[in-house]
C-alpha cells in the first residue's frame, strides 16, 4: 500500500502556510496598492498643482464659463462698435464735403485767414487747411481800440472771423473723420449763438 | 549606514512588525524594477512587481522562519533581489521558456557576493521536535517550491475557500472537472516535494 505523505496533521500544516502565504501577499499587495495611489495623486498634483474642492472647482469652471462668454460679447461688441465707428466716420465724412465753404467764404469780408482756410479746403487740402487754423488760433490776440467806430468795426470783423475758423474747423473736423471733435466743435458754436450757430446745429441734427 | 537599517529592518521582520513589512517593500521597490528590466529582461513593470511581491513574500518568510541569517559583506538587497533571481528562473523553468539574453545561470545580482539559493540556508536544528521540523518543511515548500498554477490554486481553495466552479472561472478552465484534475495534480506535486525534504531531514 502506498505511503500517504500528507497526513491530516501534514494537511493542516499545508492549509495554515498556504494562508499564511496569501495573507502576507495580500498585505505587499496592499502596500503596493498604496503606492500606486500616493503616485496617482501626486501625478494629479503636478497637473493641477492646486487641489481645490468640488465646489470650488464647480465656481471656477462657471466662472470659466462667464469669462468666455464675456470675451465672446466683448469681442461681438468690439465688431459692432467698429461697424457703427466706421459707419459713423463715414457718415460724418460725408456730411462734411457736402457742407460748401464756398458760400462760407462770402460772409467773411474777404482778404483774411478764414479765405485762405476756405481755399484749401475747397482744393482739399486738408493738411494745408489744418495748418492754417493751427497757425490762426496761435495768433496772439490784437488789441482793439473799441473807444472809436472804426476799432469796433476791426473788432467785429475779428469776432465774425473767429467764429468762421471756429465753424470751419468743425466742417475740417468733419472731413478729416473726426466725428466726435467735430461734434463737440458744433455744439460750442451752435451754443456761442454766433452768425454759425443755426447753420452748426443744422449739421448737429445731421450727424444724430 | 544602510546595513544598520538593513540590520533594523531584519530585526523587525524577525518580530513580525506590520510597519517593518512596509519598510521593506518600500525601501527596494523602485531599485528592482530597473534591476528586473535590465538583469531579467522584464519589460513589464506589473510583472516585475508582481515578482517582487513573490520576493518579497518567501523573504520574509524565511526571516521569520529563521532560515536568513544576516550575513557580514551580503546586504539584505542581495538576499532578497536573489530570491526574485530564484524565483524567475522557476518560473521560467515550469514555463518551459527559454530566456533569450539572460544566463539565468549567472545572473548578476546588485552586488558582488552573490547570496546562495535560499535552499541552502536550512539546516536542520537539532533541538527542534519533529512536529515543529516537519511545519517548517511545509512552510519551505508551500512558500518557495510551488509554482503555478498549484499557487493560484491553493489560494482560492485554501485561502479564499472558492468552489471549484469559482476556481475554473476564475482561471479560465472550461469546467471545474479541469480544477479538479488541476488539485489532485497540484497535491502530488506537494506530496513529492515534501517526501524527499522530509526524507532529506531525516523524518521519513
Amino acid at each position: 500500500m502506498k505511503e500517504c505523505i500528507i497526513d491530516e496533521s501534514t494537511q493542516k500544516m499545508v492549509e495554515d502556510a498556504v494562508r499564511e502565504k496569501e495573507a502576507l501577499k495580500d498585505d505587499f499587495c496592499r502596500i503596493e496598492a498604496a503606492i500606486r495611489a500616493e503616485e496617482r495623486s501626486e501625478a494629479e498634483e503636478v497637473a493641477s498643482p492646486v487641489d481645490v474642492p468640488d465646489k470650488v472647482r464647480n465656481s471656477s469652471r462657471v466662472r470659466r464659463m462667464w469669462l468666455i462668454l464675456g470675451t465672446v460679447a466683448a469681442a461681438a461688441c468690439l465688431a459692432c462698435g467698429i461697424f457703427f465707428r466706421v459707419s459713423d466716420v463715414l457718415a460724418c465724412m460725408d456730411a462734411g464735403f457736402d457742407i460748401s465753404v464756398a458760400e462760407l467764404a462770402m460772409t467773411s469780408r474777404g482778404d483774411s485767414h478764414a479765405d485762405e482756410i476756405i481755399s484749401a479746403m475747397e482744393a482739399d487740402d486738408i493738411s494745408g487747411a489744418r495748418n492754417l487754423i493751427t497757425a490762426f488760433r496761435s495768433m496772439p490776440e490784437p488789441v482793439f481800440d473799441l473807444s472809436g467806430e472804426a476799432g469796433q468795426y476791426r473788432f467785429e470783423l475779428y469776432k465774425a472771423e473767429c467764429q468762421l475758423v471756429d465753424y470751419l474747423d468743425a466742417v475740417l473736423l468733419m472731413r478729416e473723420g473726426r466725428p466726435l471733435k467735430a461734434r463737440k466743435a458744433l455744439r460750442t458754436v451752435a451754443a456761442s449763438g454766433g452768425y454759425y450757430a443755426s447753420a452748426a446745429e443744422e449739421v448737429l441734427d445731421r450727424l444724430r | 549606514m544602510k546595513k544598520i537599517l538593513e540590520q533594523e529592518l531584519v530585526a523587525g521582520i524577525r518580530k513580525n512588525d506590520p510597519a517593518a513589512k512596509e519598510t521593506m517593500y518600500r525601501m527596494y521597490r523602485d531599485e528592482f524594477i530597473g534591476w528586473s528590466f535590465k538583469t531579467l529582461n522584464m519589460n513589464d513593470k506589473d510583472r516585475a512587481l508582481s515578482l517582487y511581491t513573490d520576493a518579497c513574500v518567501s523573504s520574509w518568510s524565511n526571516i521569520v522562519s529563521g532560515k536568513y541569517e544576516f550575513r557580514p559583506g551580503v546586504t539584505f538587497k542581495t538576499y532578497l533581489f536573489s530570491v526574485a533571481a530564484n524565483i524567475w528562473r522557476n518560473h521560467l523553468r515550469t514555463e518551459s521558456r527559454q530566456p533569450l539574453k539572460t544566463d539565468l545561470e549567472n545572473i548578476e545580482l546588485p552586488e558582488d557576493s552573490a547570496w546562495q539559493a535560499p535552499d541552502s540556508l536550512l539546516e536542520p536544528v537539532e533541538s527542534e521536535d519533529m512536529e515543529e521540523k516537519k511545519r517548517k518543511i511545509v512552510r519551505d515548500v508551500v512558500f518557495n517550491h510551488m509554482t503555478e498554477p498549484c499557487t493560484s490554486i491553493f489560494r482560492y481553495v485554501y485561502y479564499e475557500k472558492l468552489k471549484y466552479r469559482d476556481i475554473a472561472r476564475k482561471m479560465s478552465y472550461s469546467t471545474e472537472r479541469v480544477v479538479i484534475t488541476q488539485a489532485s495534480r497540484c497535491r502530488k506535486k506537494l506530496e513529492v516535494a515534501l517526501k524527499d525534504r522530509f526524507k532529506e531531514s531525516g523524518l521519513l
